[in-house]
């Protein structure tokens, strides 16, 4: 694991003697799009540290629907469940932009933790985090509309990737907004009208963020808000 | 999720002489499937309209084509509310 070129955020800043206990057991992956990190009620195999590219943990409904509830990319970890002591994935966690990052296997990183205090703590205070942007997104779900909620979930992944371009599908946004293709058609049509986003073939360009969090109406930040505090802090 | 042997559709929203274009498409078993997905769509943004206070614009419709653009079918707003279809 050659330091140059390690970007996840929480390998970044564990203590070295932390980091020996993990190290041992990372396996540099490709995550080529919509590469499973964990399955439905499956055993989790392993946690995944990206580097690059994000994934999203979808709730699945009954009748084929479905809804993003959980957006991670190199600022935090997937397996928070094994940190919190379940062994099963709650929800299918995927890529959604293809990256590439660090595993670790779910008993490497139990036996981690066990040796280590520090480690349980920071782990636990990411998974905090996490559990804090789904309550966030929670309540964008229920309250704001969806261009609103478009906006929030543009500048969520915007933080999560290098550069102003996000491959992404009117499919996967929809499913990312719980609604119809249509109405991320319609909810792209009036962000590119006031010039915050210029949307292309299977990609979306992010042209003006200040904008964006405007029309996110306070749906963006609080989430955001609270990684930037662990890493203040701990 | 590309659904392989099955046909691609597009589903465009005409409002007037305005089309916004459906830029991906979707794959649904036949027409009927995809005219369901258009009613759907059509009672989710006429309902987000009403809830939020914006103007309905029952007049638009939906513009089927299949693959290769050729229109099969127009699915106007006011289907989604008269057409009893069950969701």
């Amino acid at each position: 694991m050659p330091e140059r070129t390690l970007r996840n955020r929480i390998l970044c800043r564990l203590s070295s003697a932390d980091r020996a206990l993990l190290e041992p057991h990372l396996e540099r992956v490709e995550l080529p799009l919509r590469t499973p990190l964990e399955v439905r009620n499956k055993r989790i195999e392993h946690a995944y540290f990206l580097e690059d590219g994000i994934a999203s943990v979808v709730a699945n409904g009954t009748n084929d629907t479905s809804i993003e509830v959980g957006l991670i990319g190199s600022e935090v970890m997937t397996g928070l469940a094994v940190v919190m002591g379940a062994d099963r994935a709650a929800h299918a966690t995927y890529m959604q932009v293809a990256g590439m990052g660090y595993r670790v296997p779910a008993e490497a990183l139990r036996h981690a933790i066990e040796q280590s205090a520090e480690l349980q703590r920071i782990f636990l205070r990411f998974a905090h985090t996490f559990f804090v942007q789904a309550t966030y997104t929670a309540l964008a779900n229920g309250r704001n509309k969806v261009e609103e909620r478009l906006a929030r979930w543009l500048l969520m992944a915007h933080d999560r990737i290098e550069g102003d371009e996000l491959p992404l599908t009117h499919e996967f946004l929809a499913i990312m907004l719980g609604v119809r293709r249509a109405g991320v058609t319609t909810a792209i049509k009036i962000l590119a009208e006031r010039g915050l986003v210029q949307p292309r073939r299977r990609m979306i360009r992010i042209t003006d963020r200040a904008g964006l969090k405007k029309v996110s109406n306070g749906a963006y930040g609080p989430a955001a808000a609270e990684i930037e505090k662990v890493f203040a802090r701990s | 999720m590309e659904r392989l042997g099955m046909p691609l559709y597009y589903l465009h929203i005409k409002e007037g002489a305005e089309l916004l274009l459906d830029p991906e498409g979707a794959n649904f078993r036949n027409l009927d499937t995809a005219r369901t997905e258009a009613i759907q769509s059509a009672r989710e943004l006429i309902s987000q309209a009403v809830l939020t206070g914006s103007p309905l614009r029952m007049h638009r419709a939906f513009q089927i084509d299949d693959a290769h653009g050729r229109t099969l079918l127009s699915v106007p707003f006011t289907d989604a509310i008269h057409s009893g279809d069950k969701l």
